[in-house]
């Protein structure tokens, strides 16, 4: 593997690979905590925080680690975190970890925790790691804060809470629902795929790649699953 | 025992774990093209699900929350899971193979599947009794086996219309899922209609 | 073997490592959230006592019955003088769940409404009204014209909490209610202690006695809010009021004498369908009880009307004044209707006749009652006229 330009690693998160509207991992608090702009900001930076400090040890540890035990050393290694930010956030920032409830303690199966663990940090050395974290992680921020502005901007005519004139008057209180989620997530992939197909590029698809279990996914599914190509393409664009 | 239907009730209905929690949204787009693998994948579900709060109810309270170590929750409910799916696997391939056959391939899958470490966590946050935490379970598993079942029925018919280019796949599918999801609302009060 | 072996140990050591890393930051955190929680759970105590301290042992577990019979569902106190306690109230509909702040000095230091059912909102801005209130004062304070019964109940809520102040300060209070005050003062005035009284249903004219209380030991009889009574016997007892020996025996006399009572035909005679039954007395009064159609016969069917009369009882004079009037059974709208059942209804219709039964009140937002009910008297006083003629 070819040394990285340590800039390109970190900015390569936030737009060209961005986890949720390229890579399409963590679909699932992507669209529960994208109701407001608060739980959003917050849902991101708790992730990143989990991303950076799993990502760097995780790097750190890859040679110790055999390969037969490495995605259970993962996954505890993620929960350790991922419980010590809730931990930290329940005594600290106490309206913010009720805002977020169950999905703070399911940070420990967003893939793209796992998937940067499995797809980075193990095969680089831990400033790399360090850096693809905090680049993920506040791409996975920006792409929920995105999400949010128009969820909670049009769907409840509040920014942040804060209530926007007129905008309260005619909101469409169907983009704060869950259905809003899949909808507006839905509406902006298409975005991607319309820009990204004009660049010539790859159209977005679910993004299996982070997950340890895509193989078995791909084999329930049959060949035709959406999931089955994200990892030779996000390889291709690492090296 | 209404309290029982309530619950049951509710989690498949109104609290649907894929389209009003938005929990497990990989396997629900990713396994639900085909109404057998949907099938397959949901009922797996079920069975993990019953399975880990079989497992993780006794535990958090015989043993984490007696010795003040309620923190370890999480890291533990994930190791049990990954642990339980894996001796479920080799025992359904030595004793049931035919089971096995159909459901073996579905269940690595479900290790780090949100929905199942949610139904764990969430049984404790609801402060439910063993009883209750089962109903829970079975109710959650039943809720993302309706949502597969009929997701993968509107799927089924997503690739034949003429869609633009950029909405072609992923996209296509988030807007079927959404509108799967606001059919899901339209339960809201139902409960509390037949209850109260 | 060796290979699976070391990856145990491996996974092992994270797992130990990771768990230990996690105790660390628990013991941190643990205290700091545990503080956390104890602020959010006592909040809302401050909140309505500010000065209030409150400490992990503040709230009293175990209500007494003293306080259990002014409403007080939960107790806090403290540790420098006053306490916050919550209380459940009767008001318009269902009820509010008020929690009061009163301070060292037994006075209203805050007041929030924990849980309402009321429609108009006043629960939410009254507690300002009575802040800094104490037991002499708060009696003064204004109700919400237009929502009297919420704000009355709000305010007699405060009361309770300062009540419920005193008693938590090792205190006692009357907790008496209305009732049990007046058959107390009425066994004072008759030298008894266990006699419980009835107000007697006014079947004859009494003279200057207003009110007449009838009990197994005696009977107390009422004239401008002064008492005078007398044994079964007619001997007089006490007698701190402006009546004379004479209006004394009369009215024993009229009382003693009323239990003669014969149950009146009235098939044949022109009285009104409103009737159901007639009594006359020895004295020539009669008892008429007439049924009245209110909400609950003539109100618009889709609100889900009872179909059910209002059934009065009126001791009337053979000349058709009425001495004494009392709702017997009644399901009209609860909260609003409902109050043709309350003494301060039905008891105006005591003195009237034909010509002055207009100056009644009516029931404010009960216009279909209110005209039944008047109604339903009027014909009791015409019938008394037509059976005094038939000579019945």
């Amino acid at each position: 593997m070819e040394k990285k330009n340590k800039l390109s690693v970190l900015t390569s998160g936030f737009i060209k690979e961005n986890p949720v509207f390229v890579l399409v991992l963590g679909t699932c608090p992507t669209i529960a905590t994208t109701k407001g702009v608060i739980s959003a900001i917050s849902m991101g930076l708790a992730a990143t925080a989990v991303l950076i400090c799993s990502n760097l040890v995780i790097s750190l540890l890859r040679k110790l680690i055999p390969d037969k035990v490495r995605i259970p050393s993962y996954i505890v290694v993620i929960a350790g975190f991922v419980t010590m930010v809730q931990m930290l956030m329940h005594a600290y920032l106490p309206d913010l970890y009720s805002l977020l409830g169950i999905y703070l303690p399911l940070i420990t199966v967003n893939c793209i925790i796992l998937g940067r663990a499995e797809m980075f940090a193990s095969k680089n050395g831990p400033v790399e790691s360090l850096l693809d974290g905090i680049g993920m992680g506040l791409g996975f921020t920006f792409a929920l804060l995105c999400m949010a502005v128009i969820r909670e901007v049009f769907g409840a005519g509040a920014f942040a809470g804060i209530e926007i004139p007129f905008l309260v008057d005619h909101c469409v209180p169907f983009l704060v629902k869950s259905s809003g989620g899949f909808m507006v997530f839905g509406l902006l992939i298409a975005i991607v795929t319309a820009i990204s197909t004009k660049r010539g590029k790859k159209a977005p698809e679910l993004g299996c790649s982070g997950c340890p279990a895509a193989k078995f996914c791909k084999a329930a599914a049959g060949d035709d699953v959406e999931c089955v190509n994200a990892t030779a393409k996000t390889e291709g664009g690492n090296n | 025992m209404k309290e029982l239907i309530i619950i049951l009730m509710s989690s498949v209905l109104i609290d649907n774990y894929v389209l009003t929690k938005t929990l497990g949204i990989c396997p629900f787009l990713g396994v639900s093209k085909k109404l057998d693998q949907a099938v397959g994948m949901g009922l797996s579900v079920i069975f993990v699900m019953i399975m880990a709060t079989c497992a993780t109810w006794p535990i958090q309270t015989y043993l984490l929350t007696p010795n003040g170590l309620d923190y370890l929750q999480t890291i533990v409910f994930i190791l049990v899971i990954a642990a339980l799916v894996q001796f479920i696997e080799i025992v359904l391939k030595k004793f049931v193979p035919s089971l096995h056959k159909s459901l073996g391939v579905y269940l690595p899958l479900i290790t780090t599947n949100c929905a199942v470490l949610g139904v764990t966590i969430d049984n404790f946050i609801q402060e439910y009794s063993f009883v209750q935490s089962l109903v829970y379970s079975v109710g959650s598993g039943i809720g993302f086996l309706l949502a597969m079942v009929l997701f993968s029925g509107v799927r089924s018919r997503l690739d034949s219309p003429s869609v633009p280019k950029a909405f072609k796949g992923l996209p296509s599918t988030l807007i079927a899922a959404s509108i799967v999801s606001l059919a899901f609302t339209g339960l809201g009060g139902i409960i509390e209609n037949l209850f109260k | 073997m060796k290979k699976s072996l070391s990856s145990v140990i491996c996974l092992t050591v994270i797992s130990l490592v990771i768990t230990a890393l996690l105790a660390v930051t628990n013991a941190f955190t643990a205290p700091i959230i545990e503080e956390a929680e104890r602020a959010a759970a006592f909040g809302a105590l401050t909140k309505v006592l500010p000065s209030g301290q409150f400490g992990a042992d503040c709230e009293i577990t175990e209500i007494s019955d003293d306080l259990k019979k002014i409403g007080v569902e939960s107790a806090y106190v403290s540790s420098n003088g006053g306490c916050v306690v919550t209380i459940n109230t009767a008001g318009y509909s269902t009820g509010l769940k008020l929690m009061f702040g009163v301070d060292g000095e037994g006075k209203i230091a805050g007041s929030e409404c924990l849980a309402s059912s009321e429609t108009l909102g006043f629960e939410k801005t009254y507690g300002e009204n009575i802040l800094g209130a104490d037991l002499n004062s708060i009696d003064g304070i204004n109700t919400v014209a237009g929502a009297t019964k919420t704000t009355t109940a709000y305010r007699n809520a405060a009361k309770s909490a300062m009540q419920a102040a005193i008693i938590l300060g090792g205190g006692t209070v009357d907790t008496r209610s209305e009732e049990e005050i007046l058959n107390d003062n009425l066994n004072e005035i008759l030298g008894t202690t266990a006699a419980v009284f009835t107000k007697w249903f006014k079947t004859a004219d009494l003279g200057p006695v207003e009110n007449a209380y009838v009990s197994s030991l005696g009977f107390v009889f009422e004239s401008e809010g002064a008492f005078a009574s007398t044994d079964r016997n007619g001997s007089i007892v006490n007698n701190a009021s402006s009546l004379t020996e004479a209006d004394i025996k009369a009215a024993y006399e009229a009382i003693a004498s009323s239990d003669t009572i014969a149950d009146v035909d009235f098939s044949g005679v022109a009285v009104s369908d409103k009737v159901t039954a007639v009594q006359k007395y020895a004295n020539g009064n009669y008892v008429i009880t007439v049924k009245g159609s209110g909400f609950g016969k003539n109100g618009p069917a889709e609100y889900g009307i009872s179909n059910e009369y209002i059934i009065i009882k009126v001791a009337v004079t053979p000349d058709g004044k009425i001495l004494d009037c009392v709702t017997v059974s009644q399901a009209e709208t609860e909260g609003i209707g409902s109050a043709c059942a309350d003494p301060a209804y039905y008891s105006q219709y005591a003195g009237k006749d034909a010509s002055t039964l207009d100056s009644v009140d009516a029931i404010a937002g009960a216009t279909f009652t209110s005209k039944g009910y008047k109604a339903a008297v009027n014909a009791a006083i015409e019938s008394a006229k037509v059976l005094k003629e038939a000579g019945k």
